[in-house]
């Protein structure tokens, strides 16, 4: 290859590359000058002793922070990486053998998933045998004995091996091979074989929560005063389902639906466990005077420590810790904020357990206070009939109308004069079931 | 001279792949899988299409698919998808098959299924599968259309029969899903009627019909003898007085069949036959009085 062919090569991949690299910005004003902040992914610098070792602190107090007895330093630009956990299934296998799958965990601010790693023990609570299974989210325990449950946990690894997020135990119990179902079924009534599916979590405390199965309600319960709640389905056949559970706080706000897709093993039971409902968020103001404070607010689990995320040109974090009824508050000073648009959401952290963001809530900072309407309780679209709920009547009336001229302003949910996909996504999007 | 040409288009291609790496990394892509790529005529395939969301979560899709006229279409099979609600359900078509629907609340996997079809060959050479107007919106409340990609599928048929083979339906001996139907009215809709609107799945061989009855009086029991009729979701009901039960049967494809009911709003049998009560009513009031006037 010729020099000028090499240097255009290397021109052409260095516009390609560039992209990739982020160049540290400098802040400045009349009276300071910040040059080159680092931010680095995590504290994967471990310290060690005979007796104990502490690895990767996700937390505030990890980031250089400095104390004393009357005040806390926190040193440099703060940030809050974490990981969600997964939601796990286990499936009560056949011939020494479990399905385990969960749901994949999602890393911000530096945390990369790089693998997960299966927690194996006959004890509830372990100590758990481990076993690297890398970037999957689903894996057969095999040379298990019949008859016997066993306890398993999902440990998410960074890029490095670390351990980041560990996920709630689930439990099952492999059986020897079932004899093949009897025939017939025709009529109605047919021999087949049955699967139940447990489901347990974590919503807000005495909130109602909603099972979808396949985008129809299967269940309904109401958490305990902890947040806990139990759901048990029967009379299902094997084969792939889409789960969905949600659930409605004090003030009958809906949070961010939790879904996931499970197979389903014909004759064998599954439980599902770890579902952890994101916190549902509010706001007092839709406009803030720059200065004021804008109180921030929601319902998590009891007693959850709440991580608050400001998206603004720079992102802002928050913290707050829910009350015994999962009530949270944050008083946020908008005179960090810029002028203009923002939005904030929320995630909540409870015995290890960690949420995916909730629903953002948007705000702006300008020169006047506004209060903020009272939060929907009704979906913001997809509604058609009125009855506040989005469910297959909607969709039985939309449907009517798709690819038809001249639909009503109801049905065509982005207004662009027809009703086509796009407004079926929406709706299925505010779906309540 | 032409060397240099050579070269230089050379790296303008590697150029181009580098650009375009990117833009693959991020799409959803249809999958196209069938056990073999081969085949005599007259023989058997089916071809599963299949969804790779890429990580990101997807609730709704639509697209269609382009069959050589080398192959016909014999079966299709919806039983097991991941789509919950089929806006335009898979049906056979001349040549095509088309399709969209939602998944609610979204689907983020890989290999999702959507459907198969079973196809035989009915002319020797290849034969192309290709997909056609692929579309995937993202979960996002804002109908957002992400990157869609589909490769196509190539089937060498090879020489064979001729004749149409018969195809063998999967053993299903499971009820289709229960399911709980819902009763609407709204005056913008089917005239302000009644209707009711249902929907469920057969995980196995697929949903083939349903049925609805109407009928007044007592709960029936022996569901052969209602005045079944083939329906399809919304059905707006006959008796707009609401003083029938309601059935609705999901029949799937193998003749399993669930049957859900809803009972009248109305009472029929209080409001038709009152007369009834009337006189069960004068008679126990007599016979009380007489019983009275016997003990007295």
């Amino acid at each position: 290859m010729s020099k000028q062919s090499t240097i255009f090569l290397l021109f052409i991949l260095s516009l390609l590359v560039a992209p990739f690299f982020v160049l540290a910005q400098q802040f400045n004003s009349a009276s300071y000058q910040v040059i080159n902040p680092v931010m680095e992914s995590g504290n994967y610098a471990s310290s060690d002793s005979d007796n104990f070792i502490l690895k990767s602190v996700i937390s505030q107090i990890s980031i250089g922070t400095s104390t004393a007895t009357s005040f806390k330093v926190n040193a440099g630009f703060l940030y809050f990486p974490f990981v969600t956990t997964p939601v796990v299934t286990a499936t009560g296998g056949q011939n020494t053998q479990v399905p385990l799958s969960w749901t994949a965990s999602s890393g911000f601010l530096g945390w990369n998933v790089g693998g997960y790693t299966v927690g194996q023990s006959t004890a509830s609570g372990g100590p758990y045998s481990l076993a690297s299974v890398g970037n999957v989210t689903s894996s057969t325990r095999t040379g298990l004995s019949n008859g016997t449950t066993y306890y398993f946990v999902i440990i998410t690894e960074d890029v490095f091996g670390n351990h980041i997020a560990t996920s709630s135990e689930v439990s099952a119990a492999p059986v020897a091979s079932a004899s093949p179902p009897p025939s017939g079924g025709g009529g109605g009534g047919g021999g087949y074989s049955q699967v139940a599916v447990n489901f347990s979590g974590r919503a807000y405390p005495l909130s109602r929560v909603t099972l979808l199965k396949d985008g129809q309600i299967a269940a309904r319960t109401v958490a305990g005063p902890d947040a806990k709640f139990q759901i048990s389905l029967t009379d299902i056949s094997g084969g792939d389902y889409l789960f969905s559970v949600y659930g409605e706080d004090r003030n009958s706000i809906r949070s961010t639906p939790s879904t996931f897709p499970v197979v389903l093993t014909s004759g064998a039971n599954t439980n599902i466990s770890g579902i952890f409902l994101a916190p549902t968020i509010s706001v007092d103001k839709s406009e803030v005077k720059r200065g004021d404070n804008i109180a921030i607010f929601g319902q998590s689990a009891a007693e959850s420590q709440i991580s608050i995320i400001v998206n603004s040109e720079e992102e802002h974090f928050g913290r707050a810790q829910s009350d015994k009824n999962g009530v949270y508050l944050y008083n946020l000073d908008t005179l960090l904020l810029e002028y203009g648009e923002h939005s904030v959401k929320s995630k909540a952290t409870v015995s290890n357990e960690i949420s995916t963001f909730g629903k953002s809530v948007a705000f702006k900072i300008g020169t006047k206070s506004i209060l903020a309407p009272e939060p929907l309780k009704c979906p913001a679209a997809g509604e058609v009939n009125g009855d506040c709920r989005v469910n297959l009547i909607d969709f039985s009336i939309v449907a009517f109308w798709y690819k038809r001229l001249s639909p009503p302003r109801s049905v065509d949910f982005n207004g662009d004069g027809r009703v086509d996909l796009v407004d079926f996504s929406i709706m299925a999007y505010y779906w309540t079931g | 001279m032409n060397i240099n040409f050579k070269k230089r288009y050379r790296e303008f291609l590697t150029v181009l792949f580098l650009l375009a790496l990117p833009l693959h990394l991020f799409a959803v892509e249809f999958l196209l899988i069938s056990p073999n790529a081969e085949m005599e005529a007259g023989s058997i395939i089916t071809l599963s299409v299949l969804l790779d969301t890429e990580g990101e979560s997807i609730n709704a899709i639509e697209g269609k698919l382009l069959i050589s006229d080398a192959l016909e279409v014999l079966d299709i099979n919806d039983g097991n998808s991941i789509v919950n609600f089929w806006v335009e359900r898979p049906k056979i078509g001349v040549g095509s098959v088309s399709f969209s629907g939602t998944i609610p609340g979204g689907y983020n996997g890989v290999n999702g299924f959507l459907f198969s079809v079973t196809l035989t060959g009915v002319k020797n050479g290849g034969a192309d599968i290709t997909l056609s107007g692929i579309s995937a919106f993202i979960n996002d409340g804002l109908g957002t259309k992400s990157e869609a990609t589909g490769s196509p599928y190539n089937i060498f048929i090879q020489e064979g029969t001729t004749s149409i083979p018969e195809i063998t339906p999967p053993t299903d001996t499971a009820l289709p899903e229960s399911f709980v139907p819902l009763l609407s009215k709204d005056q913008n809709f089917f005239d302000g009627k009644y209707f009711i609107v249902f929907s469920t799945q057969d995980k196995i061989s697929g949903i083939d019909h349903y049925e609805v009855a109407e009928e007044a009086g007592f709960m029936s029991f022996t569901y052969k003898s209602l005045p079944w009729v083939p329906a399809e979701s919304p059905y707006v009901l006959k008796d707009q007085e609401q003083k029938s039960n309601i059935y609705i049967k999901a029949v799937d494809r193998q003749g399993n069949y669930r049957i859900v009911s809803i009972p009248p709003a109305n009472q029929a049998f209080f409001y038709d036959y009152n007369w009834v009560f009337i006189t069960i009513l004068l008679c126990v009031v007599i016979l009380y009085i007489k019983l009275r006037t016997h003990e007295f």
